[in-house]
């Protein structure tokens, strides 16, 4: 399969700061522009159903269009579903297609998982069996997908929940092979790879060890709780120290990341409050050296 | 059907508490496991969450009955939910309309049309009681009893976008 990856340009030399923004909070949106060179967003979380399908909300399109020159939008999904084995969600495509209809977006990127199965949602986000078969799907996949848009596409590393399913190769021959066969980048969510440790001993130096690295283009931090006995992704709270520091690591051995982003849910934000979101920025900028 | 069809089939039917028809090692290890409890734990709640933001009413009142819990469990394990949350609401809206007990019904119906108004609708939609709502809203509101049920429809509420805060309640003569 060629290699059909986009090189993504950038002014900065280093990496710079990225943060969520999921529409409906103005002030906060106008707080992250002061700090921040990169908006992330998820288009599933700004669109609503609509006719037996699904369109990006009118409001949300009007904020978006307010950042203007003082940010790049970032698009990371959480319903394309590119592991799905019927396909890809059409719907998730569609709302991709609008924002890169009305936007110019610096690069944009998916979690390597399926939530829906026969059409059905999970209402999760499961891992891929590394597999062969999976492999070649998602290489296809993602090389069409390469060709539909004109920016560049990650893939990001998810946390494993659930037991792993047999398969042929491990965590990084597998994200390796998927930049190798269709020359896309990765993210590296870091949360999810101290989940995976907390969780199941996954051992993250041995992974960053298998892991080309010069296949990073972002990282991702948040921070979570536990749940039931497990440490899980709802991306809740700030980051601890320790996920700072697995950064900083994953940064100083990653020659090609561009962005670090502090993700944290819509849900959270009345929670944790923008000062505490804002201080975050702050923290990270200064930690990260950002 | 290849490897990964069956296998994801078989995630399926383990995430959502279906009955398991495949004699796979692999899912038989994930139906064992302490995590998936936790993974379908994680995504009800989400759906109650959601549920509990769309359709307030009718989520506070099953809350109050001891009904909600278990209606979203189910409700998630049998329907094919949307992944938009608002969607979701008003799914389990929809299905609530159905319910045995007659006053979770009414309330279901009630916020059901108030929903479609809201969202442009120009018809009007006429949901009976077999209580006064008002005191049912009252209650709900201030923490007080529930008003008993009087044992045949006597309240009727009306929803319209040309009625005056869209709702106007009548009590059968």
């Amino acid at each position: 399969m060629a290699s059909a990856g986009r090189v993504i340009t950038t002014t900065h030399a280093s990496p710079v700061l990225a943060a969520t923004y999921e529409g409906g909070d103005m002030r906060l949106l106008e707080r992250l522009l002061e700090r921040v060179e990169y908006i992330e967003i998820t288009p599933d979380t700004i669109a609503h159903s609509a006719g037996g399908g699904c369109e990006l909300d009118p409001p949300a399109l009007a904020e978006l269009n307010c950042i203007g020159n003082r940010a790049r939008l970032l698009v990371h999904g959480v319903g394309l579903s590119i592991g799905s084995y019927e396909g890809c969600s059409e719907a998730y495509l569609r709302l991709l297609d609008e924002l890169f209809s009305r936007f110019e977006i610096a690069w944009h990127s998916e979690h390597l998982a399926y939530t829906t199965v026969g059409g059905e949602n999970l209402g999760t986000m499961l891992a891929m069996p590394r597999t062969d078969e999976a492999l070649d799907m998602i290489c296809g996949r993602v090389c069409a997908i390469q060709k539909r848009y004109p920016a560049p596409f990650l893939l990001e590393n998810v946390v494993h929940l659930l037991p792993d399913a047999p398969g042929t190769y491990s965590d990084a021959q597998f994200l390796n092979q998927i930049a190798a066969r269709t020359g896309c980048g990765l993210i590296l969510d870091v949360y999810n790879m101290e989940c995976d440790a907390i969780n199941y001993g996954f051992d993250v130096n041995a992974f960053l060890g298998e892991l080309k690295l010069e296949n990073v283009r972002e990282i991702h931090l948040a921070g979570g709780t536990a749940f039931g006995g497990l440490q899980v992704d709802v991306h809740s709270r700030v980051t601890a120290p320790s996920t700072v520091a697995l950064a900083a690591d994953v940064m100083s051995r990653a020659p090609q990341v561009q962005a670090v982003t502090y993700e944290y849910l819509k849900e959270a934000v009345p929670k944790l409050g923008h000062d505490a979101i804002c201080g975050e920025l702050a923290r990270l900028s200064a930690e990260l050296h950002l | 059907m290849s490897a990964l069809a069956r296998l994801q089939d078989g995630m399926l039917h383990l995430i959502k508490g279906r009955p398991m028809v495949a004699n796979d090692p692999y899912l038989q290890c994930v139906e064992r496991s302490r995590e998936l409890a936790v993974v379908r734990e994680v995504a009800i709640w989400w759906r109650t969450y959601h549920v509990e933001r769309t359709c307030f009413h009718t989520a506070r009142l099953m809350n109050r009955l001891g009904l909600l819990g278990r209606a979203v469990a189910e409700f998630y394990s049998r329907a094919a939910a949307s992944p938009f949350a608002e969607e979701v609401g008003r799914q389990f809206v929809a299905e609530m309309t159905g319910h045995s007990d007659p006053l979770v019904a009414s309330m279901a119906q009630f916020e059901a049309a108030l929903l479609k108004v809201r969202e442009g609708s120009a018809r009007r939609y006429g949901i009976e009681w077999d209580r006064n709502p008002n005191d049912v809203f009252r209650a709900l509101e201030k923490g007080g009893e529930l008003p008993e049920s009087e044992g045949m429809p006597c309240y009727y509420i009306e929803v319209a976008a040309d009625i005056p805060d869209l709702v106007c309640c009548t009590r059968f003569a």
